[in-house]
């Protein structure tokens, strides 16, 4: 192992060098499962952006009675609600919100608990100390009971649901980028940048991130996921997207109501969860084996 | 060791004081009061007011929360606005069934997640392999309460074996420990096979083959306990996620636990319950990391060693 | 004559990955006789460990792959034996120590239980376990350490005496081979010296043949009978101690190694000297002599295969230039 190790890092040195995106991107596509995950998620992506295309929002909502808890069938091939709206139209336009409040919700997460975790990582002591103990506490409240909380306060709303779940997912951001800062901080170059009178502003941008970034952006992937998922169950709790706006935990809950004579109803949305959160896990997992060869045999 | 137990005990003070804090900060700005709640649309203003008034909500919040913490000192966690019970009897009441309907839940994650975990390592690129990581891929990207959802059909809907709600009779804890345990099995499975593989490749495994040691003895005796020390902390954190991630499942099978109670507070501003019922979910919580710790010390030296010295 | 001990027919092995083949080993021999210690040099990445690890059959599974050959052990292929009859072999009959102690130790065991397994693994006698245990003191103070530390963990050691619980452990059956790889590379230097010293007396007392993996030319001097020199997966030089460190011809990466070739009786370390370029991507090997990009005296016939010249009855280097001179 040590020899195979060695070797293969000699190896890199005397190899033509790719750019390392070009690399990770090699390394990537050779990962089967990371890959369908990536096209499956690409496809549901598309779906979101073009959804008004695939079928107009007015179409999602607007209620057809007549047409109403209709079987799976080659016109409606999820079927039909309650209300008679087509569940197909209803779970892209719905993909089209959780995975937008998912997305947004797992950057801006990473954004703000990363630069809170790195800087109190870098500046450490007392510092690090207030803002560790500060999350110690904000841990202790279970992340929905925290999101349900905020969400009760501040309204229901896509942007009021994504500032909810950034919050309650800051305390996790900020330790996994202190952990990874304090990995780096300890090196000589560091030191060295620092001895040569770098900025501490310029040592941040030009030698923690670039080190840190590739484990950020794996977890930033892996954390979209669930964030879908905590958006589902604050629709299921009633305290999420509210109707007519479809979004896959609601109509999830939607369907509950026709559980014994509809069950199919409750089965498509929940496909679209797993489907989208299971890829990005994919992805995810792709990603850091890409990016960190060594923890792959 | 004591030592450490007390501090880790004396450290949750001033957690429970800082959750209570921010659970109030947040109820506070949450937009409505108590009385124009209870009363709906017929009461009058003046009601309303009088309700409030006799609530105590007519004072600053900060007057109230500091009236309500001594309160709490002297464990009286006040009543609810709505129910008019006690809020400390209520908790007590509903907290043995967060914690046991959890507790299951993890035990059956365990029992699911790690004889499978090490199997797909150890046959790793086989079907042993394939099966469970293509099930775990699967229910960790599902929504707790679809899977349950799912349970029921079958169960309820399709075999009527099952209650889909209530806890009425023990039957009643099976869909929500399970369901809690496919999910929580699944994340189990997934880090239990990643954690032995990375210690199956680790110096000191093969130090024990070169000594001679069998596949078996090797993964049992010495890439094992090794392994689980990360799941260990994993099955913590799920505990603690769980006491309070049960909330959509108890909400899903109609349970009395904190979770419903504390909901149906949120929904209708009845601070006390809220305040009362997520403090108790954050004494628990603690409570569980730190049992968690002491088995993780239990089962590792190196850790057992720096409680015990003086930096403990 | 002495008797043959360990003899090793054109090896090859190779890592397999996904994305690349590093060809590690490619085609060496050498043997080993009862007693005698042999000593593998070269730089990192040379395929020594690669070596150790395939006489022990402890490849990492599904990657490394034996391309070809034979590892004779007492005249049986050990790359023929059913599993079980190998696991036999090891810590009894083989025994290794690797390279960083650090690790190499079950942080959850105690040391006396790691020990102990080791001995209760190969229990033909069968000894009852308070004389597994009596054994475990006996081979405790052999390396240094009070039999009364037994009970402790790994992280309550030093470097140098994890070490030595390495040792322990890999020379409680008294193997017939001990195969070290870089024992003293990842210790102190004052430590380094005193763990040499142990292995030395130990081997002797012990009579244990030994092949000493090393990058440490003065490590090679104290311990080593004979000298094998790997570069890129070859063995480009054997022959004795005094044919490696007094010989007259080398092969021209053995020179450059040594830098100047010191003088035996000169006990002082004298490390790899750094040569210039580095060693061919092993996951693309040129035909000919692989030293060739890197040699001061290249020429055309070096891009041909070579073969092994006898420069005495011990000394043989894989070089043509050396052919001219005979």
């Amino acid at each position: 192992m040590e020899a195979m190790k060695s070797y293969a890092s000699d190896g890199a040195i005397t190899m033509k060098k790719p750019s390392q995106i070009k690399e990770i991107w090699r390394r990537f596509r050779k990962n089967k499962l990371a890959m369908a995950g990536l096209i499956v998620l690409s496809v549901m992506i598309l779906a979101a952006v073009f959804a008004e295309q695939i079928g107009t929002y007015q179409s999602a909502i607007a209620m057809d009675v007549k047409n109403k808890l209709q079987n799976p069938s080659w016109q409606h091939i999820f079927g039909t609600d309650g209300y008679g709206r087509d569940l197909f139209i209803r779970c892209v336009h719905g993909g089209r919100v959780s995975l937008f409040i998912g997305f947004a919700a797992s950057i801006a997460g990473m954004l703000c608990g990363g630069i809170l975790g790195m800087i109190s990582a870098y500046y450490g002591n007392k510092f690090d100390n207030a803002v560790m103990r500060t999350l110690d506490v904000f841990s202790a409240i279970p992340t929905i009971l925290l999101a349900l909380t905020l969400v009760a306060a501040l309204g229901q709303g896509i942007v009021n649901i994504i500032v909810a779940l950034v919050i309650s997912r800051i305390p996790a951001f900020a330790r996994i980028v202190r952990a990874s800062t304090l990995g780096v901080v300890d090196q000589d170059y560091i030191e060295a940048a620092r001895a040569g009178g770098t900025s501490d502003y310029h040592i941040m941008l030009k030698h923690i991130i670039p080190n840190i970034v590739g484990p950020l952006i794996v977890q930033t992937t892996m954390n979209v996921s669930s964030m879908i998922l905590q958006t589902a169950s604050l629709s299921f709790l009633g305290l999420g997207i509210s109707a007519p706006r479809p979004e896959w935990g609601a109509l999830i809950s939607e369907a509950k109501e026709y559980i014994r004579i509809k069950p199919f109803m409750i089965l498509f949305p929940g496909l679209c969860i797993i489907l989208a959160s299971a890829s990005i896990n994919l992805l995810g997992d792709g990603l850091r084996d890409a990016l960190d060869p060594r923890l792959k045999s | 060791m004591y030592k450490y137990v007390l501090k880790r005990l004396a450290w949750m003070i001033p957690i429970i004081l800082g959750v209570s804090v921010i659970i109030f900060c947040i109820l506070s700005v949450t937009p409505g009061d108590p009385g124009t709640f209870i009363l709906g649309a017929g009461g009058t203003q003046a009601d309303v007011d009088e309700l409030n008034r006799k609530l105590g909500y007519d004072l600053p919040a900060w007057q109230r929360y500091f009236k309500y913490m001594f309160g709490a000192l002297r464990l009286d966690l006040g009543t609810s606005y709505m129910t008019k019970l006690s809020v400390l009897d209520e908790v007590l009441a509903k907290a043995p069934v967060s914690v046991s309907v959890a507790f299951l839940g993890i035990l059956t994650s365990l029992v699911i997640g790690i004889p499978l975990g090490v199997l797909s390592a150890v046959k790793q690129y086989s079907l042993l392999d394939a099966i469970p990581t293509f099930l775990a891929i699967f229910l960790a990207a599902a929504p707790s309460f679809w899977v349950g959802l799912m349970l029921m059909v079958f169960f309820s809907v399709k075999l009527g074996w099952l209650p889909s709600q209530g806890i009425t009779s023990i039957k009643g804890y099976f869909m929500p420990m399970l369901s809690l345990g496919l999910i929580y099995g699944a994340q189990t499975l997934r880090f239990t096979r990643s954690s032995m593989l990375e210690t199956i490749r680790q110096d000191y495994v093969r130090t024990a083959k070169a000594k001679g040691a069998s596949e078996r003895a090797v993964i049992w005796k010495h890439a094992m306990q090794n392994a689980l020390l990360p799941v260990i902390t994993v099955t913590g954190n799920n505990f603690g996620a769980l006491l309070g991630g049960a909330i959509v499942t108890e909400t899903l099978f109609g349970l009395p636990g904190l979770g419903t109670y504390i909901v149906a507070g949120i929904k209708a501003k009845d601070i006390p319950v809220v305040m009362g019922g997520t403090i108790s979910l954050a004494i628990l919580f603690s409570i569980v990391m730190l049992l968690m710790d002491l088995l993780y010390a239990y089962v590792d030296p190196r850790i057992k060693a720096k409680y015990a010295g003086n930096r403990g | 004559m002495a008797e043959t001990l360990l003899e090793v027919k054109d090896l090859a092995v190779k890592y397999k990955t996904d994305l690349e083949t590093v060809f590690a080993v490619n085609g060496i021999s050498f043997s080993l006789n009862k007693g005698e210690t042999l000593g593998i040099v070269g730089e990192t990445g040379a395929g020594k460990t690669t070596t150790a690890l395939t006489i022990l059959r402890l490849l990492p599974e599904r990657v490394g792959v034996v391309g070809k050959g034979q590892v004779l052990f007492e005249g049986e292929d050990l790359l023929a034996l059913p599993e079980h009859d190998m696991m036999k072999k090891r810590g009894d009959k083989i025994s290794m120590i690797f390279q960083d102690p650090m690790t190499s130790l079950n942080p959850v065991h105690t040391i006396g239980g790691q020990i102990a397994e080791a001995l209760r693994l190969h229990n033909e006698k069968n000894r009852t376990r308070e004389q597994l245990e009596a054994r475990v003191d006996e081979v405790l103070e052999m390396v240094g350490i009070p039999p009364s530390r037994k009970g402790d963990y790994p992280h309550q050691f030093s470097g140098g005496m994890k070490q030595r619980v390495v040792i322990a452990m890999a020379l409680a059956c008294e193997p017939d081979l001990l195969i070290a790889d870089e024992p003293t590379t990842a210790l102190d230097v004052t430590i380094q010296a005193q763990v040499l010293l142990l292995m030395r007396e130990l081997r002797d007392r012990l009579q244990t043949a030994m092949i000493l993996i090393t990058h440490d030319l003065g490590v090679v001097a104290q311990m080593c009978d004979r000298v094998a020199v790997m570069y890129a997966g070859e063995l480009v030089e054997k022959g004795t101690l005094a044919d490696i460190f007094t010989g007259a011809r080398h092969h021209p990466y053995t020179q450059g190694l040594f830098g100047s070739i010191p003088k035996l009786e000169d006990e002082s370390k004298t490390l790899l000297h750094p040569i210039d370029g580095l060693m061919p991507d092993p996951t693309d090997l040129p035909e000919g002599c692989r030293f060739l990009p890197r040699c001061p005296h290249a020429c055309e016939k070096c891009k041909e295969k070579q073969e092994d010249i006898a420069l005495s009855p011990t000394h043989t280097a894989r070089c043509h230039m050396l052919e001219r001179k005979v």
